[in-house]
């Protein structure tokens, strides 16, 4: 349920009880508008280092490669943090993540000899490619989020 | 601050906890009313027109939903049931000032006042001065709606928000620590086995004395866009409804309303917290 605050309540704070007086979650409405906010209750620790990387990319300014590139657009980061957070893996290392020219993002995750390569593009679209013993092992997929494909790209990495 | 001073009487700050520098990162003066029969997609530019001097941005976003505090013993805000006319915009638009730091927020069914900290460093403008903003930009609103030969608003809620960062290392420097910060969860014996918590979530609600409305308390750890920092974020909700739609009510349930969020957050939080923040 959204939120009035400015902050980017996407997941606003919630509940509703049983009337046994338990509480779980749900979610009712903020009003606040406040800059971006990353709830970070249930990560993981790499999850919000990972998370405190993104955000700093958002002070990039434009043609911080000084090859012309546009700053990280906010689709990207608004992304990549939902990318993060629906990461179920509680073991994982923190990825390596870097800007990309042209406003995106990019991570590297990398187990035994497979390495997960995820692209956020500026768009906030997202593009994985996985690498085996250096070689790429595909040419590059479009990675909805969705718990599904997410579970299925980083068991690939886990299995290593 | 707003050069016409407020005409619906505000009755003081006399005997509310005051502090020099609270960590309040963010406030909202909500009035909720039933859709406006007729308000339609232009009238958000119409409006716009009328407030685009001082509020030159604006940003659309989606629509909040209608609640209301039930009055029974679930604890739900629920959404008012009922048949919605496929014609009402779902749309909510932000009028925003330059420094953005105010804005204003009008939806169908809704009208907000915000003040937020963009850079960090603002001070807080004080619950006096936020609220003759609601009255005015809230007149100016229904001169608007009046002009236009709508209805006025027929006001079901009122809403206080107060968004608090709570800075680790300013008192306190962990989650094994949040006793020094939370006043409701001292330890009345130490930990045998467990370790200090990793994190910590918790959703607190109270039901106003008066029967008329509910204050919602919540902790969440977050990291804060413009700075990178993780902080523990306090919000403290005071929702319901007023006896009547007229300013005077109105503006009576928003002062309770604070009154509960100001005093809930001194009596929730430590003593030695409010010796940081400077408590009167």
């Amino acid at each position: 349920m959204r939120s009035a605050a400015a902050t980017n309540w996407s997941s606003d704070p919630s509940w509703e009880t049983d009337g046994a007086g338990s509480a779980f979650s749900t979610t009712y409405p903020s009003t606040s508008s406040s800059n971006m906010v990353v709830r970070v209750g249930t990560f993981n620790e790499w999850q919000v280092k990972a998370i405190k990387k993104v955000l700093g990319f958002r002070g990039l300014p434009q043609n911080w490669d000084s090859y012309g590139s546009a700053a990280i657009t906010q689709s990207a980061v608004t992304a990549a943090i939902s990318l993060l957070g629906m990461i179920p893996l509680a073991t994982l290392p923190t990825p390596r993540a870097v800007p990309v020219s042209g406003g995106g993002i990019q991570f590297e995750w990398a187990k035994g000899q497979r390495e997960l390569e995820v692209e956020v593009r500026p768009t906030g679209a997202i593009e994985i490619l996985k690498v085996e013993n250096g070689l790429p092992v595909n040419d590059g997929e479009d990675l909805s989020l969705t718990e599904a494909q997410i579970e299925q790209a980083f068991s690939w990495l886990y299995a290593a | 601050m707003p050069r016409n001073s407020p005409t619906v009487s505000y009755k003081g700050e006399s005997g509310l906890p005051d502090f020099r520098d609270p960590p309040v990162d963010e406030t909202a003066l909500s009035i909720q009313f039933a859709p406006i029969p007729g308000f339609g997609i232009p009238h958000f530019g119409l409006f716009w027109a009328k407030v685009r001097g001082e509020y030159p941005r604006f940003e659309v976003q989606p629509p909040i939903a209608n609640f209301t505090e039930q009055p029974g013993p679930v604890l739900r805000a629920g959404p008012i049931v009922g048949l919605q006319l496929l014609s009402l915009p779902e749309v909510r638009c932000w009028f925003v000032d330059q420094p953005g730091n105010r804005l204003i927020q009008v939806q169908h069914d809704r009208f907000v006042h915000n003040w937020r900290r963009v850079k960090g460093d603002e001070e807080y403008p004080r619950y006096p001065a936020l609220r003759a903003y609601l009255e005015r930009e809230w007149g100016r609103f229904c001169e608007f709606l009046a002009s236009e030969k709508l209805e006025a608003p027929k006001v079901n809620q009122c809403e206080v928000l107060y968004v608090n960062n709570i800075e680790y290392e300013r008192g306190w420097s962990g989650y094994g620590e949040l006793d020094k910060v939370v006043a409701a969860i001292a330890p009345s014996k130490p930990r045998e086995f467990l370790p200090a918590p990793e994190r910590v979530n918790m959703q607190i609600h109270y039901r106003l004395t008066d029967k008329s409305g509910r204050l919602h308390v919540s902790f969440v750890p977050v990291i804060r866009g413009r700075d990178g920092k993780e902080v523990l974020q306090m919000t403290l909700v005071a929702r319901g409804a007023p006896k009547s739609s007229n300013n005077e009510d109105v503006f009576d349930w928003l002062d309770l309303g604070r009154k509960w969020v100001v005093k809930g957050f001194a009596d929730f939080t430590t003593e030695e917290m409010h010796n940081i923040w400077g408590r009167k």
